[in-house]
C-alpha cells in the first residue's frame, strides 16, 4: 500500500513537472519568459557582472608568446599594411576633392544637365592631350574638354575638344592646335567667330571688324553647341589687339589660355546627359 | 535552521536551493573564463549537478531536483532568447529516467560517472534543441557545441565537482541511498 503511494506520489510529481515544462514552452508567452529571465539577470546582476569582469579580464589577457623572428615577420607585415594603408588614404582623399570639384561644377548655371566625365590627363605634346578615359567611359569624339583646377574652381575653362577615341583613352586637341576650330564669342560682342590654333601655345581670332573695341584681357567664351555644350564656357582671354597687315579693318586678335596645360593634371569631358 | 526544511529521506532543501543558485550565477558569469578555444565550450555546472542528484538522492527527491535544476538553467542560460520550457523538460525526463535506473546500474566508478554525464548532456541537449525547434521553428546556434563539447567537456569536470558537492550536500555517494534506507555501510 505504502508502495503503492509512493509510486503514485512519483507519478504525480513527473507529470507535474512535465506540465509545468510544457506550460512554459507552449502556453507562456515568449515576451513573459523573456521578462522572467530579465528579472533573474537584474536581481543578480552583481555578481553577474563581476563573473563577466574576471572573465573579459582572462580574454584580454596575452597568452601566447612569439618568436623573435615571428616579432620581425610580423613588424615588417604591420609597416607594409601602413604604407598601403597611407596610399589608399593619398587616393581617397584625392577622389573626395575630385568629387567636390565635379559637384561644384555641376552646380554652375548651364551645365546641370551635362554629364561629367573626369580623367586624368596621360601625357601633353604639341597642343595635343591624351587622357585616361575612353569610349568605355561614354567619351566620344567632338565633346568639349574643361580643365579641373583648384585654383580656378569658378572659371574652369574649355581646354580643347576630343578628336580621337580608343576604349580606354582618347585625344584631346587643345584649341591651340594648328587643327583646332572653335567656334567663339568675345564678352562684350554680340558677334560669333571662329578661333583658330596657332600651334605655338596660343589661338587666332581673324576677320572681326576693326568697328568692334577689343581690350586686351577680355574673355573669349566657346559658343553653346546643341548637345555638346549647353551654355557659353571661358576658352581664353584677349593678349594681343592689334590691326591686321593685310586688311587695315579688321583686327589680328591673339587669344591665349586662361590656365596653363602644362600643369593641368585633370580635366572633365562634357557628354549630353541624354547621350547613351 | 535547515531542520524544518530537510526532507523526510535527508534532503537538505535549502543547501540545494543555494547551491543550484550559485551554480547557475557562475555558469551564467564565470564559467567563460573556463572556456578552451571557443567560446562555447566550456562545462555546464547545472548537468553536473542533475547527473549527482539524480544519482544520489531518491527518486523522489530526483525528480523535483532534476526539474528545478531544468527551471534554473532555462532561468539563467536559455537554450534560445525568452524561450522558457526546453530545460525544465529534458532535465526533468531524463534526471527521472536515470534516478530509476540509477537502481539497476549504479556507476560508482569514476569513469562510468564520466560516460553518464557525457551521455546526459547529450541526450538533454538534444531533447532541448528539439523543443526549441518545435517552438520557435528556427535551428538554435551552436548545436555541436552544445550535444558534444559541452557535455564532454562537464563529463571531464563532473566526477571531480561530486566530491565537495556531495561534501557540502553531506551526501557522500557510496551507498548513500543503503544508508537512506537503513542499510549498514559497506566497509
Amino acid at each position: 500500500m505504502t508502495r503503492k503511494w509512493v509510486s503514485t506520489s512519483k507519478g504525480i510529481l513527473f507529470a507535474s513537472g512535465l506540465l509545468v515544462g510544457l506550460i512554459f514552452l507552449f502556453v507562456v508567452p515568449r515576451e513573459a519568459a523573456g521578462r522572467l529571465q530579465l528579472a533573474y539577470a537584474h536581481v543578480f546582476r552583481w555578481p553577474l557582472s563581476m563573473g563577466r569582469g574576471v572573465v573579459r579580464a582572462q580574454a584580454t589577457t596575452p597568452t601566447r608568446n612569439i618568436s623573435p623572428q615571428e616579432y620581425e615577420d610580423l613588424l615588417q607585415a604591420c609597416q607594409q599594411l601602413r604604407i598601403k594603408s597611407d596610399n589608399l588614404q593619398t587616393q581617397l582623399q584625392d577622389a573626395n576633392r575630385q568629387i567636390e570639384l565635379l559637384t561644384k561644377l555641376k552646380a554652375k548655371p548651364g551645365l546641370e544637365h551635362m554629364q561629367t566625365i573626369p580623367a586624368k590627363v596621360y601625357t601633353q605634346v604639341q597642343d595635343e592631350m591624351t587622357i585616361s578615359e575612353g569610349r568605355e567611359s561614354g567619351v566620344a569624339v567632338g565633346q568639349y574638354v574643361l580643365s579641373l583646377t583648384e585654383a580656378r574652381l569658378d572659371e574652369q575653362c574649355v581646354i580643347g575638344v576630343v578628336s580621337a577615341v580608343s576604349a580606354k583613352g582618347a585625344k584631346v586637341r587643345l584649341f591651340s592646335n594648328r587643327d583646332s576650330r572653335i567656334p567663339v564669342r568675345i564678352a562684350g560682342l554680340n558677334v560669333s567667330k571662329v578661333m583658330e590654333g596657332r600651334g605655338d601655345g596660343a589661338a587666332k581670332i581673324p576677320l572681326v571688324s576693326c568697328d568692334h573695341a577689343i581690350h586686351v584681357g577680355e574673355a573669349v567664351y566657346a559658343q553653346a553647341k546643341r548637345g555638346l555644350l549647353d551654355v557659353p564656357v571661358i576658352v581664353a582671354e584677349v593678349a594681343q589687339c592689334k590691326k591686321d597687315a593685310d586688311y587695315p579693318n579688321v583686327w589680328d586678335i591673339t587669344a591665349r589660355p586662361v590656365c596653363d596645360f602644362t600643369t593641368l593634371s585633370d580635366v572633365v569631358v562634357l557628354k549630353p546627359a541624354s547621350a547613351p | 535552521m535547515e531542520s524544518g526544511i530537510v526532507g523526510s529521506d535527508g534532503m537538505r532543501w535549502f543547501r540545494f536551493a543555494v547551491l543550484v543558485l550559485v551554480a547557475s550565477l557562475l555558469q551564467t558569469g564565470l564559467v567563460g573564463a573556463l572556456a578552451i578555444g571557443r567560446t562555447d565550450f566550456k562545462p555546464d555546472l547545472l548537468l553536473i549537478l542533475l547527473v549527482f542528484f539524480a544519482l544520489r538522492s531518491n527518486s523522489t527527491d530526483a525528480i523535483i531536483a532534476s526539474f528545478a535544476i531544468g527551471f534554473a538553467a532555462d532561468l539563467s542560460n536559455p537554450i534560445a532568447g525568452r524561450l522558457m520550457g526546453p530545460r525544465i523538460i529534458s532535465f526533468g525526463l531524463f534526471g527521472t529516467l536515470l534516478s530509476d535506473l540509477n537502481s539497476t546500474i549504479s556507476p560508482r566508478r569514476v569513469i562510468y560517472q564520466i560516460v553518464t554525464i557525457f551521455l546526459m548532456g547529450g541526450l538533454t541537449a538534444g531533447l532541448s534543441y528539439l523543443l526549441a525547434f518545435l517552438r520557435t521553428n528556427a535551428a538554435p546556434a551552436n548545436m555541436a557545441a552544445g550535444c558534444f563539447w559541452q557535455p564532454l567537456y562537464s563529463a571531464l569536470l563532473g566526477p571531480f565537482l561530486f566530491l565537495p558537492v556531495g561534501w557540502c550536500m553531506r551526501m557522500y555517494g557510496r551507498g548513500h541511498r543503503r544508508y537512506l534506507r537503513g542499510a549498514p555501510l559497506r566497509r
